[in-house]
């Protein structure tokens, strides 16, 4: 039946017919598509051609990647006998990366990575103690904001990171800055979380039945939505002492029930018709988002017609706690083999330093929009002039001063905001989610305090 | 006489020594090879046997549990979800996929132009050598809920839009439709080379008898495609099971997409429970062990 057959022709065919398609593919993806998966991980780059080689892992986000190379290439510059390669890996890939690496003795000598993925281990097994290296914690706090040198266990009061940047979560509202100036709403003056959702609900657009313009998605923000009103209204939703969650409580109940509302009330602000938590920023690119909380990082690179900006997300009306939990920090550790080569070990503390001066980090807020953590910086009047430093300098004046973290060891919060979506969605009950979250917090809680041998630090 | 002796002492010389005719190279290759599959697999399902007795995350030392781990599997819900997640995935798949093959192999084994042939499974094939990722976001494309293209399409025939992956009834099927799409061409192929198989005089016979083209399909070539059929389902059970990036990146709301594969990785390398992370994986290993010995024996058993 396939007489007439011949196989490579076949091949041929089907490779050149393959490459079209691919070539096709490309065009959509490129062309068309704004997709926000990470772009492969991209070629390192080697600064100096010193005696000394130095690695540095960052993850693959231009402002973070130019800040490490920039501080490699400054202390190159300064006369340094070093070769310092600067190797950008995609986030997910850093993540899985990092601590088999540290295991394994082959990780790079300074690493930037994310509190969160240090929580459920023994950060000072993983790290190199950075007492003595980079300042005492008192001296660090003269240059950095002291609640982000307190997101972590510190075993014995030292320091395993230096806090770098923070997206910030729910702590800041991202929103459409067209939008707003052609609805007349001045986005600094919503002094109350229910007055952002009264812009939000102006600036919905419902076609025919269907939500056309969501005016407030918190979709991507439940848990961290959720966790810091309970905290604002006077609960609480975790013990450092015995490692237990509570989000089903009063105030938990009361929170979800808050973005329930807000999704399937009377006048909604959202619909998962829309958006959802995985395609929320690609919506938001296309101007169908008003405001949203995904982080202030996602200021810096929108699609310039939604003309983004940023807020402190106002407090709760009901708030009798002024507090807000930014949850993750980027930050920047250094290996503990460097403690076995003391000439590498001070090449890699000046790179650090060059890192953390001001003038350095001020180039930073060029192309990242959201909190630096370096308190100096921002005592710098040059910061007015780079192209997101005011937006940065007002979200981290207001955010790291009444930041407080609740020092868990759960690693992956995130099926924990999947029981509150689900919720959202109304898939199941309020009660039955947060029991869920509960359930799941706990069980990790737990597992991560037994591999640590927890002790309160 | 001397000959006699010669033959004797070669005679029990063989007896003694039963490797004297074993190549030295064919014992260096083999335990070459055997060094390869021990360091390649089995060392390391040994240590995840090992580790799927313990609490550990990379950095701190291992913390003996014993059966903790298994027991918290067997009362585990995101567990018990991912595997449904994965037998609706791999079923749905696998009827669906090898169907729409065996029917397009059908098709085009009917077609007398040989270049209609290549034509045809040219065109099926070429999902097959689009690297995974490219399709990925193609199709990711393709569902977006605004201006995504089928929705779009769907406006043009003024039919409803649809969420696709916004909604935890439809993200499932619209991998499963992604996941045919991909592997149409590869089982058509097969199919087809097993369609070619068959003898053409035994289909002439039949043809001669009166049956049509459902008769021969289903007293003649299916069954003598049993041992392809077979071969596929095998493959495919095991494919499915073990299938991640699909899912990694085409995320459905919820807990609505998440398989046995990516509930593995995200305990290993999100939630840092390596050992519990190596219990799952062992039940799913266990699971495809079920499932290819008891396929192995339903095929034996019909073959007897």
């Amino acid at each position: 039946m396939f007489s007439h057959s011949n196989r490579r022709t076949f091949l041929k065919n089907t490779a050149a017919a393959s490459a079209a398609t691919i070539g096709f593919g490309s065009t959509l993806r490129y062309g068309l598509a704004q997709d926000p998966t990470p772009e492969p991980t991209v070629a390192p780059v080697s600064v100096g051609e010193g005696g000394t080689e130095i690695s540095i892992w960052v993850q693959d986000f231009g402002p973070i990647v130019t800040a490490y190379q920039e501080a490699a290439a400054n202390y190159v510059a300064a006369g340094n006998d070093v070769k310092v390669t600067v190797q950008p890996i995609a986030f997910a890939d850093l993540l899985a990366k990092v601590l088999p690496s540290v295991a394994a003795g082959n990780e790079a000598d300074i690493i930037m990575g994310y509190t969160d993925w240090y929580v459920a281990t023994d950060i000072s097994r993983l790290f190199l103690n950075l007492d003595g290296l980079l300042g005492t914690q008192a001296e660090l706090e003269e240059t950095l904001f002291p609640t982000t040198l307190a997101t972590l266990d510190m075993p014995e009061g030292s320091i395993y990171y230096l806090p770098l940047l923070a997206g910030a979560r729910s702590a800041v509202t991202t929103y459409n800055g067209a939008m707003f100036q052609q609805a007349g709403i001045d986005a600094t003056s919503l002094a109350t979380w229910e007055n952002l959702v009264e812009a939000g609900r102006e600036l919905t657009v419902m076609e025919g039945g269907r939500m056309t313009v969501a005016g407030l998605s918190p979709v991507s923000a439940a848990l961290s939505l959720v966790k810091n009103w309970v905290w604002q209204t006077g609960g609480e939703f975790y013990n450092g002492e015995t490692g237990e969650w509570t989000l089903a409580t009063a105030e938990g109940e009361a929170s979800l029930a808050r973005l329930i509302d807000l999704g399937s009330g009377d006048n909604p602000t959202y619909s998962y018709d829309l958006l959802s938590v995985d395609n929320e920023f690609d919506v938001w690119n296309q101007g169908k988002v008003a405001s949203h909380m995904n982080g202030a990082w996602t200021i810096g690179v929108s699609e310039e017609a939604v003309e983004a900006n940023g807020i402190p997300t106002p407090l709760l009306a009901e708030a009798t706690n002024e507090v807000v939990y930014p949850e993750h920090i980027a930050v920047t550790t250094l290996s503990r083999r460097l403690a076995d080569d003391d000439t590498k070990l001070q090449h890699c503390v000046g790179i650090v330093q060059e890192l953390y001066k001001p003038e350095s980090l001020i180039d930073t807020t060029n192309q990242y929009s959201g909190l630096l953590c370096s308190k100096a910086l921002y005592a710098d009047p040059k910061i007015e002039d780079t192209a997101f430093g005011p937006v940065s300098k007002l979200l981290a004046e207001s955010v790291w001063p009444r930041a407080h973290f609740p020092r868990d060891h759960v690693a992956n919060q995130a099926p924990a905001g999947v029981e509150l979506d689900r919720a959202m969605r109304g898939e199941i009950s309020i009660q039955e989610a947060l029991s869920n979250a509960d359930a799941y917090l706990n069980d990790q809680e737990q597992q991560a305090r037994e591999r640590i041998g927890h002790v309160n630090r | 006489m001397a000959a006699t002796v010669t033959r004797k002492y070669q005679a029990s010389s063989k007896t003694i020594r039963p490797w004297h005719n074993v190549s030295g190279m064919g014992v260096s290759v083999a335990l070459l090879l055997l060094a390869y599959y021990g360091v390649i697999f089995v060392y390391p399902f040994y240590r995840a046997i090992w580790l799927s007795f313990h609490n550990w995350d990379f950095i701190v030392d291992p913390v003996y549990v014993g059966m903790r781990n298994y027991d918290h599997v067997v009362r585990d819900n995101y567990f018990w979800q991912a595997a449904k997640v994965t037998a609706i995935f791999s079923v749905a798949e696998i009827v669906i996929a090898l169907t729409c093959a065996f029917l397009i192999a059908l098709g085009i084994s009917q077609l007398s132009s040989g270049f209609l042939q290549r034509f045809y499974l040219g065109l099926f094939y070429i999902p097959v050598v689009i690297p995974s990722i490219v399709s990925i976001l193609l199709w990711r494309f393709l569902y977006l809920p605004n201006d995504g293209v089928l929705n779009g399409l769907l406006t043009r025939f003024g039919l409803p839009q649809q969420p696709f992956l916004n909604s935890s009834d439809q993200a499932l099927w619209c991998i499963i439709a992604m996941v045919v799409w991909a592997n149409l061409g590869g089982a058509s192929i097969i199919f087809f080379a097993g369609i070619n198989e068959v003898s053409i005089d035994l289909l002439e016979a039949a043809k001669l008898d009166g049956a049509g083209l459902w008769r021969q399909t289903k007293d003649i070539i299916l069954p003598l495609l049993r041992p392809i059929i077979f071969y596929q389902v095998v493959v495919s059970v095991i494919a499915t099971v073990q299938m991640f990036e699909q899912f990694y990146l085409l995320t459905g709301p919820g807990f609505s997409t998440r398989t046995l594969a990516v509930y593995t990785y995200e305990l290993g390398f999100r939630t840092l429970n390596l050992g519990y992370g190596a219990a799952v994986s062992i039940f799913i290993f266990l699971f495809l062990l079920i499932a290819t010995v008891i396929q192995f024996q339903r095929f034996l058993a019909s073959r007897d």
